[in-house]
Protein backbone atom coordinates (compact mmCIF):
# COMPACT_ATOMS: atom_id res chain seq x y z
CA UNK A 1 0.00 0.00 0.00
CA UNK A 2 2.62 2.26 1.16
CA UNK A 3 4.46 2.01 -2.79
CA UNK A 4 0.87 3.12 -4.39
CA UNK A 5 0.75 5.45 -1.94
CA UNK A 6 4.56 7.35 -2.74
CA UNK A 7 3.55 6.63 -6.69
CA UNK A 8 0.55 8.63 -5.92
CA UNK A 9 2.91 11.59 -4.40
CA UNK A 10 4.62 11.48 -7.21
CA UNK A 11 2.32 11.80 -10.06
CA UNK A 12 0.98 14.53 -8.02
CA UNK A 13 3.92 16.45 -7.67
CA UNK A 14 5.36 16.34 -10.98
CA UNK A 15 1.60 16.45 -12.70
CA UNK A 16 1.48 13.06 -14.08
CA UNK A 17 -2.47 13.16 -14.78
CA UNK A 18 -3.18 9.79 -16.72
CA UNK A 19 -1.86 7.30 -18.66
CA UNK A 20 -2.71 9.33 -22.11
CA UNK A 21 -0.50 12.96 -20.64
CA UNK A 22 2.45 13.18 -22.46
CA UNK A 23 3.94 15.37 -19.18
CA UNK A 24 6.08 14.89 -18.08
CA UNK A 25 8.40 13.49 -20.84
CA UNK A 26 9.95 10.70 -18.40
CA UNK A 27 6.95 8.92 -17.11
CA UNK A 28 5.28 8.98 -20.60
CA UNK A 29 3.27 5.84 -20.85
CA UNK A 30 2.93 5.43 -16.97
CA UNK A 31 -0.10 5.54 -15.07
CA UNK A 32 -1.19 9.11 -13.66
CA UNK A 33 -3.33 10.18 -10.34
CA UNK A 34 -6.09 8.67 -12.34
CA UNK A 35 -5.36 5.45 -12.64
CA UNK A 36 -3.35 4.72 -9.45
CA UNK A 37 -5.85 6.36 -6.98
CA UNK A 38 -8.80 4.26 -8.86
CA UNK A 39 -5.95 1.30 -7.95
CA UNK A 40 -5.53 2.13 -4.56
CA UNK A 41 -9.21 2.32 -3.84
CA UNK A 42 -10.11 -1.59 -5.43
CA UNK A 43 -7.08 -2.43 -3.21
CA UNK A 44 -8.89 -1.24 -0.42
CA UNK A 45 -7.21 1.68 0.70
CA UNK A 46 -8.64 4.14 2.96
CA UNK A 47 -10.09 7.30 1.43
CA UNK A 48 -8.69 9.66 3.97
CA UNK A 49 -4.98 7.54 3.65
CA UNK A 50 -4.86 8.57 -0.19
CA UNK A 51 -6.00 11.92 0.54
CA UNK A 52 -3.89 12.84 3.63
CA UNK A 53 -0.58 10.15 3.09
CA UNK A 54 -0.27 11.02 -0.68
CA UNK A 55 -2.44 14.01 -2.25
CA UNK A 56 -1.73 16.11 0.45
CA UNK A 57 1.23 15.49 0.88
CA UNK A 58 2.58 15.75 -3.14
CA UNK A 59 0.53 19.11 -3.17
CA UNK A 60 2.13 20.28 -0.40
CA UNK A 61 5.65 19.60 -1.58
CA UNK A 62 4.83 21.37 -4.87
CA UNK A 63 3.42 24.29 -3.56
CA UNK A 64 6.27 24.75 -1.47
CA UNK A 65 8.61 24.14 -3.99
CA UNK A 66 6.52 26.80 -5.59
CA UNK A 67 7.07 29.46 -3.08
CA UNK A 68 10.77 29.06 -3.03
CA UNK A 69 11.32 29.54 -6.80
CA UNK A 70 12.24 26.38 -7.66
CA UNK A 71 9.02 24.88 -9.82
CA UNK A 72 7.11 27.88 -11.71
CA UNK A 73 3.17 28.13 -12.60
CA UNK A 74 3.18 25.58 -15.40
CA UNK A 75 4.20 22.90 -12.47
CA UNK A 76 1.69 24.19 -10.08
CA UNK A 77 -0.78 23.72 -12.27
CA UNK A 78 -0.22 20.49 -13.71
CA UNK A 79 -0.04 19.32 -10.08
CA UNK A 80 -3.65 20.95 -10.22
CA UNK A 81 -4.71 19.12 -12.75
CA UNK A 82 -3.46 15.79 -11.29
CA UNK A 83 -5.51 16.60 -8.09
CA UNK A 84 -8.11 17.01 -10.06
CA UNK A 85 -8.02 13.79 -11.60
CA UNK A 86 -7.70 12.24 -8.01
CA UNK A 87 -9.98 13.53 -6.69
CA UNK A 88 -12.98 12.66 -8.86
CA UNK A 89 -12.44 9.45 -7.63
CA UNK A 90 -12.54 10.58 -3.58
CA UNK A 91 -15.88 12.92 -4.49
CA UNK A 92 -18.09 10.28 -3.16
CA UNK A 93 -16.37 9.29 0.32
CA UNK A 94 -16.51 13.02 0.90
CA UNK A 95 -20.48 13.10 -0.04
CA UNK A 96 -20.84 9.80 2.80
CA UNK A 97 -19.07 11.32 4.94
CA UNK A 98 -16.14 8.87 4.71
CA UNK A 99 -13.47 11.69 4.13
CA UNK A 100 -13.40 14.72 5.78
CA UNK A 101 -12.08 18.35 4.20
CA UNK A 102 -10.65 19.93 6.87
CA UNK A 103 -12.85 23.23 6.48
CA UNK A 104 -14.18 25.30 3.50
CA UNK A 105 -12.60 27.90 1.95
CA UNK A 106 -14.60 30.85 0.33
CA UNK A 107 -12.65 32.43 -2.62
CA UNK A 108 -12.85 35.01 -4.56
CA UNK A 109 -11.65 38.21 -6.81
CA UNK A 110 -12.70 41.47 -5.03
CA UNK A 111 -15.47 43.52 -7.10
CA UNK A 112 -13.58 45.37 -10.09
CA UNK A 113 -11.62 43.16 -10.40
CA UNK A 114 -11.53 40.51 -13.34
CA UNK A 115 -7.69 38.87 -12.73
CA UNK A 116 -8.15 35.26 -11.48
CA UNK A 117 -5.18 33.13 -11.66
CA UNK A 118 -3.63 34.21 -8.27
CA UNK A 119 -6.88 33.34 -7.16
CA UNK A 120 -6.92 30.27 -8.85
CA UNK A 121 -3.72 28.91 -7.59
CA UNK A 122 -4.55 29.60 -3.95
CA UNK A 123 -7.90 27.49 -4.65
CA UNK A 124 -5.88 24.75 -6.03
CA UNK A 125 -3.49 24.78 -3.21
CA UNK A 126 -5.82 24.73 -0.63
CA UNK A 127 -8.01 22.22 -2.61
CA UNK A 128 -4.78 19.99 -2.66
CA UNK A 129 -4.32 20.75 1.26
CA UNK A 130 -7.78 19.10 2.24
CA UNK A 131 -10.06 22.13 1.51
CA UNK A 132 -13.15 22.13 0.56
CA UNK A 133 -12.93 25.58 -2.28
CA UNK A 134 -16.09 27.48 -3.01
CA UNK A 135 -14.62 30.06 -5.58
CA UNK A 136 -17.35 32.72 -6.52
CA UNK A 137 -14.53 33.77 -9.14
CA UNK A 138 -13.87 37.40 -9.69
CA UNK A 139 -15.46 40.36 -9.82
CA UNK A 140 -17.43 39.64 -6.73
CA UNK A 141 -19.06 42.22 -4.27
CA UNK A 142 -18.56 42.43 -0.51
CA UNK A 143 -22.55 41.06 -0.33
CA UNK A 144 -21.62 37.99 -2.33
CA UNK A 145 -18.98 37.15 -0.21
CA UNK A 146 -21.26 37.93 3.25
CA UNK A 147 -23.78 35.52 1.44
CA UNK A 148 -21.50 32.63 0.81
CA UNK A 149 -20.31 33.03 4.89
CA UNK A 150 -23.96 32.97 5.77
CA UNK A 151 -24.04 29.58 3.81
CA UNK A 152 -20.81 28.16 5.20
CA UNK A 153 -20.83 29.07 8.66
CA UNK A 154 -17.41 28.87 10.09
CA UNK A 155 -15.77 28.83 6.87
CA UNK A 156 -12.39 30.91 6.24
CA UNK A 157 -12.81 33.50 3.30
CA UNK A 158 -9.44 34.18 1.17
CA UNK A 159 -10.04 37.91 -1.27
CA UNK A 160 -7.89 38.42 -4.14
CA UNK A 161 -6.51 41.55 -5.73
CA UNK A 162 -4.25 42.67 -8.54
CA UNK A 163 -4.81 46.01 -9.03
CA UNK A 164 -4.13 49.14 -7.03
CA UNK A 165 -7.51 50.39 -8.26
CA UNK A 166 -9.23 47.30 -6.74
CA UNK A 167 -7.07 46.70 -3.41
CA UNK A 168 -9.60 49.26 -2.00
CA UNK A 169 -12.59 47.24 -2.33
CA UNK A 170 -10.88 44.54 -0.21
CA UNK A 171 -11.85 46.76 3.19
CA UNK A 172 -15.06 47.20 2.71
CA UNK A 173 -15.35 43.72 2.20
CA UNK A 174 -13.44 43.02 5.15
CA UNK A 175 -15.21 45.21 7.46
CA UNK A 176 -19.22 43.69 6.16
CA UNK A 177 -17.95 40.13 7.19
CA UNK A 178 -16.15 41.17 10.40
CA UNK A 179 -19.68 42.95 11.47
CA UNK A 180 -21.44 39.57 10.37
CA UNK A 181 -19.38 37.18 12.70
CA UNK A 182 -16.22 39.29 14.36
CA UNK A 183 -14.41 35.79 14.78
CA UNK A 184 -14.67 34.76 10.89
CA UNK A 185 -11.27 34.53 9.52
CA UNK A 186 -10.09 36.74 6.37
CA UNK A 187 -6.67 36.04 4.22
CA UNK A 188 -6.03 38.63 1.55
CA UNK A 189 -3.62 38.22 -1.48
CA UNK A 190 -2.50 39.88 -4.49
CA UNK A 191 0.23 41.77 -6.04
CA UNK A 192 -0.30 44.92 -4.88
CA UNK A 193 -0.65 44.09 -0.64
CA UNK A 194 1.64 44.14 1.85
CA UNK A 195 1.16 43.15 5.91
CA UNK A 196 0.53 46.60 6.59
CA UNK A 197 -1.76 46.96 4.47
CA UNK A 198 -3.93 43.95 5.90
CA UNK A 199 -3.47 44.71 9.09
CA UNK A 200 -4.76 48.29 8.31
CA UNK A 201 -8.00 47.04 6.84
CA UNK A 202 -8.28 44.35 9.28
CA UNK A 203 -7.58 41.35 7.52
CA UNK A 204 -6.36 38.52 10.00
CA UNK A 205 -3.69 37.23 7.23
CA UNK A 206 -1.76 38.65 4.28
CA UNK A 207 0.13 35.92 2.54
CA UNK A 208 2.49 36.54 -0.68
CA UNK A 209 1.99 33.03 -2.41
CA UNK A 210 -0.73 30.27 -1.93
CA UNK A 211 1.56 27.75 0.03
CA UNK A 212 1.89 30.34 3.05
CA UNK A 213 -1.71 30.56 3.03
CA UNK A 214 -2.16 27.17 3.56
CA UNK A 215 0.40 26.85 5.96
CA UNK A 216 -1.04 29.83 8.37
CA UNK A 217 -4.30 28.07 8.27
CA UNK A 218 -2.65 24.88 9.34
CA UNK A 219 -0.52 26.25 12.07
CA UNK A 220 -3.99 28.18 13.27
CA UNK A 221 -5.50 24.67 13.09
CA UNK A 222 -2.70 22.75 15.16
CA UNK A 223 -2.59 25.38 17.73
CA UNK A 224 -6.66 24.58 18.63
CA UNK B 1 28.55 62.23 -14.70
CA UNK B 2 25.33 62.83 -17.43
CA UNK B 3 25.79 66.78 -17.16
CA UNK B 4 27.45 69.00 -19.66
CA UNK B 5 30.61 70.36 -18.70
CA UNK B 6 29.41 73.47 -21.24
CA UNK B 7 26.47 75.71 -20.30
CA UNK B 8 23.12 73.60 -20.61
CA UNK B 9 21.94 73.74 -24.44
CA UNK B 10 18.16 73.00 -24.56
CA UNK B 11 17.83 69.35 -26.37
CA UNK B 12 14.89 68.42 -28.33
CA UNK B 13 12.34 65.66 -26.36
CA UNK B 14 13.93 63.05 -29.69
CA UNK B 15 17.46 64.30 -28.64
CA UNK B 16 17.24 64.16 -25.07
CA UNK B 17 15.84 60.80 -25.11
CA UNK B 18 18.75 59.59 -27.80
CA UNK B 19 21.79 60.98 -25.93
CA UNK B 20 20.50 60.17 -22.53
CA UNK B 21 19.75 56.39 -23.52
CA UNK B 22 23.47 56.75 -25.30
CA UNK B 23 24.59 57.21 -21.86
CA UNK B 24 25.82 60.49 -23.29
CA UNK B 25 25.39 64.17 -21.56
CA UNK B 26 22.52 65.49 -21.53
CA UNK B 27 20.38 68.82 -20.79
CA UNK B 28 18.10 67.45 -18.10
CA UNK B 29 16.35 63.67 -17.99
CA UNK B 30 13.36 63.36 -20.15
CA UNK B 31 10.00 63.85 -17.98
CA UNK B 32 7.64 61.24 -18.99
CA UNK B 33 4.94 59.04 -17.87
CA UNK B 34 5.36 56.28 -20.15
CA UNK B 35 1.74 54.41 -18.89
CA UNK B 36 -1.78 56.17 -19.30
CA UNK B 37 -3.25 56.89 -16.43
CA UNK B 38 -5.85 54.80 -14.92
CA UNK B 39 -9.31 55.64 -16.08
CA UNK B 40 -10.41 56.12 -12.36
CA UNK B 41 -7.62 58.81 -11.56
CA UNK B 42 -8.25 60.88 -14.15
CA UNK B 43 -11.86 60.85 -13.10
CA UNK B 44 -10.94 61.89 -9.71
CA UNK B 45 -8.29 64.12 -11.12
CA UNK B 46 -11.33 65.72 -13.00
CA UNK B 47 -13.28 66.66 -10.00
CA UNK B 48 -10.20 67.91 -8.82
CA UNK B 49 -9.28 70.38 -11.64
CA UNK B 50 -7.74 68.56 -14.93
CA UNK B 51 -9.68 70.42 -17.99
CA UNK B 52 -12.40 67.84 -19.08
CA UNK B 53 -11.21 68.98 -22.85
CA UNK B 54 -8.22 66.61 -22.10
CA UNK B 55 -9.09 63.34 -23.11
CA UNK B 56 -6.10 61.91 -25.30
CA UNK B 57 -3.07 60.53 -22.90
CA UNK B 58 -0.50 62.54 -25.15
CA UNK B 59 -2.79 65.63 -24.94
CA UNK B 60 -3.27 65.06 -20.99
CA UNK B 61 0.91 64.37 -20.46
CA UNK B 62 1.55 68.05 -22.66
CA UNK B 63 -0.85 69.49 -19.88
CA UNK B 64 1.45 68.52 -17.35
CA UNK B 65 4.67 69.51 -19.16
CA UNK B 66 6.07 66.09 -20.46
CA UNK B 67 8.10 65.16 -22.99
CA UNK B 68 6.18 64.19 -25.87
CA UNK B 69 6.16 60.58 -26.63
CA UNK B 70 3.47 58.70 -28.80
CA UNK B 71 3.28 55.14 -29.05
CA UNK B 72 2.30 52.90 -32.10
CA UNK B 73 0.85 49.32 -31.36
CA UNK B 74 0.82 46.85 -33.86
CA UNK B 75 -1.30 44.57 -33.52
CA UNK B 76 -1.02 40.60 -35.07
CA UNK B 77 -5.11 40.50 -34.92
CA UNK B 78 -7.38 41.73 -37.43
CA UNK B 79 -10.72 43.56 -36.52
CA UNK B 80 -12.68 40.37 -37.34
CA UNK B 81 -10.77 38.39 -34.40
CA UNK B 82 -13.73 36.90 -31.95
CA UNK B 83 -13.42 38.52 -28.47
CA UNK B 84 -12.16 36.05 -25.73
CA UNK B 85 -15.89 35.04 -23.65
CA UNK B 86 -14.38 36.10 -20.45
CA UNK B 87 -10.90 38.18 -19.15
CA UNK B 88 -8.27 35.55 -18.76
CA UNK B 89 -10.30 32.86 -21.52
CA UNK B 90 -8.21 31.96 -24.84
CA UNK B 91 -10.28 31.83 -28.35
CA UNK B 92 -8.61 28.26 -29.31
CA UNK B 93 -7.35 25.30 -27.29
CA UNK B 94 -5.58 23.76 -29.88
CA UNK B 95 -3.49 23.67 -33.00
CA UNK B 96 -6.44 22.79 -35.58
CA UNK B 97 -8.71 25.69 -34.01
CA UNK B 98 -5.68 28.06 -34.50
CA UNK B 99 -5.72 27.08 -37.85
CA UNK B 100 -9.13 27.74 -38.24
CA UNK B 101 -8.88 31.15 -36.84
CA UNK B 102 -5.57 32.08 -38.62
CA UNK B 103 -7.96 34.43 -41.02
CA UNK B 104 -7.96 37.31 -38.44
CA UNK B 105 -4.86 37.56 -37.89
CA UNK B 106 -1.80 39.07 -39.22
CA UNK B 107 -3.14 41.94 -40.88
CA UNK B 108 -0.83 43.05 -44.01
CA UNK B 109 -1.45 46.83 -42.88
CA UNK B 110 -0.35 49.30 -40.34
CA UNK B 111 -1.60 52.91 -40.11
CA UNK B 112 0.55 54.58 -42.39
CA UNK B 113 -1.34 57.96 -42.04
CA UNK B 114 -0.39 57.81 -38.37
CA UNK B 115 3.34 56.80 -38.70
CA UNK B 116 4.24 59.26 -41.32
CA UNK B 117 2.40 61.98 -39.08
CA UNK B 118 4.51 60.65 -36.26
CA UNK B 119 7.29 60.39 -38.30
CA UNK B 120 7.31 64.32 -39.28
CA UNK B 121 7.14 65.74 -35.53
CA UNK B 122 10.38 63.13 -35.19
CA UNK B 123 12.19 64.39 -37.62
CA UNK B 124 11.59 67.99 -36.59
CA UNK B 125 12.43 66.62 -32.99
CA UNK B 126 9.77 67.21 -31.43
CA UNK B 127 8.55 63.46 -30.94
CA UNK B 128 10.13 60.45 -29.68
CA UNK B 129 8.09 57.45 -31.21
CA UNK B 130 7.82 54.36 -29.51
CA UNK B 131 6.02 51.11 -30.96
CA UNK B 132 4.94 48.05 -28.72
CA UNK B 133 4.87 44.47 -30.11
CA UNK B 134 3.05 41.48 -28.65
CA UNK B 135 6.07 39.44 -27.31
CA UNK B 136 6.68 35.86 -27.63
CA UNK B 137 4.92 34.59 -23.54
CA UNK B 138 2.13 37.41 -24.49
CA UNK B 139 0.68 36.91 -27.61
CA UNK B 140 -0.08 32.60 -27.20
CA UNK B 141 -1.68 33.60 -24.32
CA UNK B 142 -4.27 36.46 -25.73
CA UNK B 143 -5.02 32.90 -27.70
CA UNK B 144 -4.81 30.34 -25.58
CA UNK B 145 -6.21 31.95 -22.14
CA UNK B 146 -3.67 32.28 -19.53
CA UNK B 147 -3.93 28.95 -17.84
CA UNK B 148 -4.17 26.77 -20.88
CA UNK B 149 -1.29 28.95 -22.06
CA UNK B 150 0.44 27.74 -19.38
CA UNK B 151 -0.34 24.08 -19.64
CA UNK B 152 0.17 24.53 -23.11
CA UNK B 153 4.11 24.62 -22.65
CA UNK B 154 3.93 20.60 -21.57
CA UNK B 155 0.80 19.55 -23.27
CA UNK B 156 0.37 21.40 -26.30
CA UNK B 157 4.28 22.90 -27.34
CA UNK B 158 3.67 22.45 -31.19
CA UNK B 159 0.80 25.34 -30.84
CA UNK B 160 2.93 27.67 -28.52
CA UNK B 161 5.71 27.48 -31.24
CA UNK B 162 3.40 27.67 -34.95
CA UNK B 163 2.19 30.87 -32.72
CA UNK B 164 5.40 32.07 -32.06
CA UNK B 165 6.87 31.63 -35.86
CA UNK B 166 3.78 32.93 -37.05
CA UNK B 167 4.04 36.05 -34.99
CA UNK B 168 7.73 36.37 -35.32
CA UNK B 169 7.45 36.25 -39.59
CA UNK B 170 4.27 39.16 -39.06
CA UNK B 171 6.54 40.95 -37.25
CA UNK B 172 9.66 40.86 -38.99
CA UNK B 173 7.50 41.94 -41.88
CA UNK B 174 5.59 44.67 -40.59
CA UNK B 175 8.76 46.43 -39.42
CA UNK B 176 9.94 46.60 -42.56
CA UNK B 177 6.85 48.73 -43.30
CA UNK B 178 6.35 50.61 -40.43
CA UNK B 179 10.16 51.22 -40.71
CA UNK B 180 10.24 52.54 -44.49
CA UNK B 181 7.69 55.17 -43.37
CA UNK B 182 9.39 55.93 -39.96
CA UNK B 183 11.23 54.26 -37.49
CA UNK B 184 10.80 54.23 -33.75
CA UNK B 185 13.12 55.82 -31.44
CA UNK B 186 12.74 52.45 -28.81
CA UNK B 187 10.41 49.37 -29.04
CA UNK B 188 8.33 47.78 -26.00
CA UNK B 189 7.73 44.21 -25.68
CA UNK B 190 4.36 43.61 -24.05
CA UNK B 191 4.84 40.67 -22.02
CA UNK B 192 4.47 40.50 -18.56
CA UNK B 193 5.62 37.51 -17.46
CA UNK B 194 6.20 38.01 -13.93
CA UNK B 195 4.17 38.72 -11.20
CA UNK B 196 4.91 39.47 -7.71
CA UNK B 197 6.88 36.27 -6.87
CA UNK B 198 9.42 36.68 -9.68
CA UNK B 199 8.97 34.97 -13.76
CA UNK B 200 5.99 32.75 -14.16
CA UNK B 201 7.55 30.33 -16.27
CA UNK B 202 11.22 28.86 -15.87
CA UNK B 203 14.62 29.37 -17.36
CA UNK B 204 14.01 26.25 -19.78
CA UNK B 205 10.48 26.62 -20.78
CA UNK B 206 11.80 30.42 -21.79
CA UNK B 207 14.92 28.87 -23.30
CA UNK B 208 12.54 26.50 -25.48
CA UNK B 209 9.63 28.84 -26.39
CA UNK B 210 10.46 32.32 -26.47
CA UNK B 211 14.35 33.17 -26.69
CA UNK B 212 14.79 31.32 -30.41
CA UNK B 213 12.12 33.93 -31.71
CA UNK B 214 13.71 37.00 -29.74
CA UNK B 215 17.40 35.67 -31.35
CA UNK B 216 16.34 36.46 -34.58
CA UNK B 217 13.97 40.05 -34.48
CA UNK B 218 16.36 41.81 -32.07
CA UNK B 219 19.31 41.76 -34.58
CA UNK B 220 16.40 43.14 -36.82
CA UNK B 221 15.20 45.91 -34.35
CA UNK B 222 19.17 46.91 -33.70
CA UNK B 223 19.93 47.03 -37.65
CA UNK B 224 16.91 50.15 -37.23
CA UNK B 225 18.37 51.22 -34.81
CA UNK B 226 15.46 50.83 -32.06
CA UNK B 227 16.31 50.02 -28.61
CA UNK B 228 14.49 46.99 -27.45
CA UNK B 229 12.86 46.92 -24.39
CA UNK B 230 10.78 44.23 -22.42
CA UNK B 231 7.32 45.48 -20.62
CA UNK B 232 6.67 43.12 -18.01
CA UNK B 233 4.91 43.84 -14.67
CA UNK B 234 6.18 42.15 -11.33
CA UNK B 235 9.48 41.26 -9.77
CA UNK B 236 11.68 41.09 -12.91
CA UNK B 237 15.41 41.14 -11.47
CA UNK B 238 15.58 36.80 -12.62
CA UNK B 239 14.24 37.93 -16.14
CA UNK B 240 17.33 40.85 -16.66
CA UNK B 241 19.47 38.25 -17.70
CA UNK B 242 17.54 36.00 -19.84
CA UNK B 243 16.61 39.03 -21.84
CA UNK B 244 20.07 39.92 -22.16
CA UNK B 245 21.38 36.51 -23.68
CA UNK B 246 19.30 37.65 -26.66
CA UNK B 247 19.98 41.30 -27.07
CA UNK B 248 17.04 42.82 -25.06
CA UNK B 249 18.69 46.87 -23.77
CA UNK B 250 15.67 47.70 -21.15
CA UNK B 251 13.21 47.24 -18.92
CA UNK B 252 9.95 48.36 -18.20
CA UNK B 253 8.29 49.06 -15.58
CA UNK B 254 10.53 47.76 -12.45
CA UNK B 255 7.65 47.63 -9.70
CA UNK B 256 8.89 48.70 -6.60
CA UNK B 257 6.78 46.97 -4.54
CA UNK B 258 7.64 43.69 -6.15
CA UNK B 259 11.16 43.68 -5.38
CA UNK B 260 12.65 45.24 -7.93
CA UNK B 261 15.83 47.26 -6.94
CA UNK B 262 17.29 49.41 -10.05
CA UNK B 263 19.76 50.90 -7.83
CA UNK B 264 21.31 46.94 -7.50
CA UNK B 265 20.37 45.77 -10.66
CA UNK B 266 22.15 48.63 -12.23
CA UNK B 267 25.32 47.56 -9.91
CA UNK B 268 25.03 44.56 -11.35
CA UNK B 269 24.27 45.68 -15.06
CA UNK B 270 25.78 49.04 -16.01
CA UNK B 271 24.09 49.10 -19.42
CA UNK B 272 20.89 47.69 -18.73
CA UNK B 273 18.30 50.74 -20.13
CA UNK B 274 15.39 51.24 -17.28
CA UNK B 275 12.20 53.23 -17.40
CA UNK B 276 10.07 53.20 -14.55
CA UNK B 277 11.29 52.20 -11.04
CA UNK B 278 9.60 55.14 -8.77
CA UNK B 279 7.60 53.42 -6.34
CA UNK B 280 3.85 54.43 -7.14
CA UNK B 281 2.84 52.69 -3.53
CA UNK B 282 4.27 55.72 -1.61
CA UNK B 283 2.63 58.84 -3.83
CA UNK B 284 0.13 59.52 -1.09
CA UNK B 285 2.83 59.81 1.99
CA UNK B 286 3.88 63.38 1.67
CA UNK B 287 6.50 65.89 0.02
CA UNK B 288 9.23 64.31 2.03
CA UNK B 289 8.63 60.26 1.47
CA UNK B 290 8.14 61.60 -2.51
CA UNK B 291 11.93 62.91 -2.24
CA UNK B 292 12.95 60.21 -0.55
CA UNK B 293 12.77 58.17 -2.66
CA UNK B 294 13.54 60.04 -5.89
CA UNK B 295 16.91 60.33 -3.26
CA UNK B 296 16.84 56.32 -3.91
CA UNK B 297 16.79 56.94 -7.59
CA UNK B 298 18.87 59.41 -7.72
CA UNK B 299 22.27 57.45 -8.46
CA UNK B 300 20.69 55.88 -11.28
CA UNK B 301 18.92 58.74 -12.94
CA UNK B 302 22.69 60.28 -12.67
CA UNK B 303 24.50 57.13 -14.22
CA UNK B 304 22.09 57.86 -17.98
CA UNK B 305 19.87 55.24 -19.58
CA UNK B 306 17.31 55.40 -17.50
CA UNK B 307 14.18 57.45 -17.38
CA UNK B 308 12.22 57.78 -14.06
CA UNK B 309 8.57 57.18 -14.13
CA UNK B 310 5.93 55.84 -11.76
CA UNK B 311 6.58 52.18 -11.72
CA UNK B 312 3.55 51.40 -13.34
CA UNK B 313 -0.24 53.47 -13.41
CA UNK B 314 -0.58 56.41 -11.11
CA UNK B 315 -2.92 54.78 -8.35
CA UNK B 316 -6.64 56.72 -7.79
CA UNK B 317 -6.20 56.98 -4.68
CA UNK B 318 -3.47 59.90 -5.76
CA UNK B 319 -4.92 63.53 -5.76
CA UNK B 320 -4.07 66.16 -8.56
CA UNK B 321 -2.35 68.04 -6.23
CA UNK B 322 -0.14 65.32 -4.87
CA UNK B 323 0.45 64.20 -8.42
CA UNK B 324 1.60 68.19 -8.71
CA UNK B 325 4.17 67.69 -6.39
CA UNK B 326 5.33 64.62 -7.68
CA UNK B 327 5.85 66.37 -11.22
CA UNK B 328 7.65 69.08 -9.24
CA UNK B 329 10.22 66.80 -7.55
CA UNK B 330 10.57 65.06 -11.10
CA UNK B 331 11.66 68.52 -12.52
CA UNK B 332 13.68 69.51 -10.13
CA UNK B 333 15.47 66.04 -9.94
CA UNK B 334 15.86 65.58 -13.68
CA UNK B 335 17.72 68.84 -13.65
CA UNK B 336 19.75 67.90 -10.66
CA UNK B 337 20.51 64.11 -12.59
CA UNK B 338 21.91 66.43 -15.79
CA UNK B 339 23.81 69.34 -13.24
Amino acid sequence: MQDLLEQITVCIERGKVNGKSPYPPDMRGQDGADELVSKALGAGVPATDILERALIIGMGNVGQKFSENKVFVPDLLMSAKAMTAAMKHLKPFFESGQAKHKGTFILGTVQGDLHDIGKNLVGMVMEGGGWKVVDLGVDVSAEKFLEALKQNPGSVVGLSALLTTTMVNMEKTVKLLKQHDAKATVLVGGAPLTNEFAKKIGADAYSPDPQGALNYLTDRHSRN
Amino acid sequence: MLGRDTKRVAMTARERFQYLMNFEPVDRLPILEWATWWDKTIARWRNEGLPAHLVDAGEIREYFGQDCYRQLWISPRKATLPSAPAHGRGIVTSLAEYEGIKEHLYPEAIDVQRAREYANRQAAGNMVVWVTLEGFFWYPRTLLGIENHLTAFYERPETVHAMNQDLLDFLVRMLDVLCAVCRPDFMTFAEDMSYHNGPMVSKALFDEFMAPYYRQIVPKLHGYGIIPFIDTDGRTEDLVPWFAEVGIDGFLPMERQAGCDIVALRREYPRLRIIGGYDKMIMTNGEDALRREFERILPVMRQGGYIPGVDHQTPPGVSLSEYRTYLKLLTEYCDKAAS
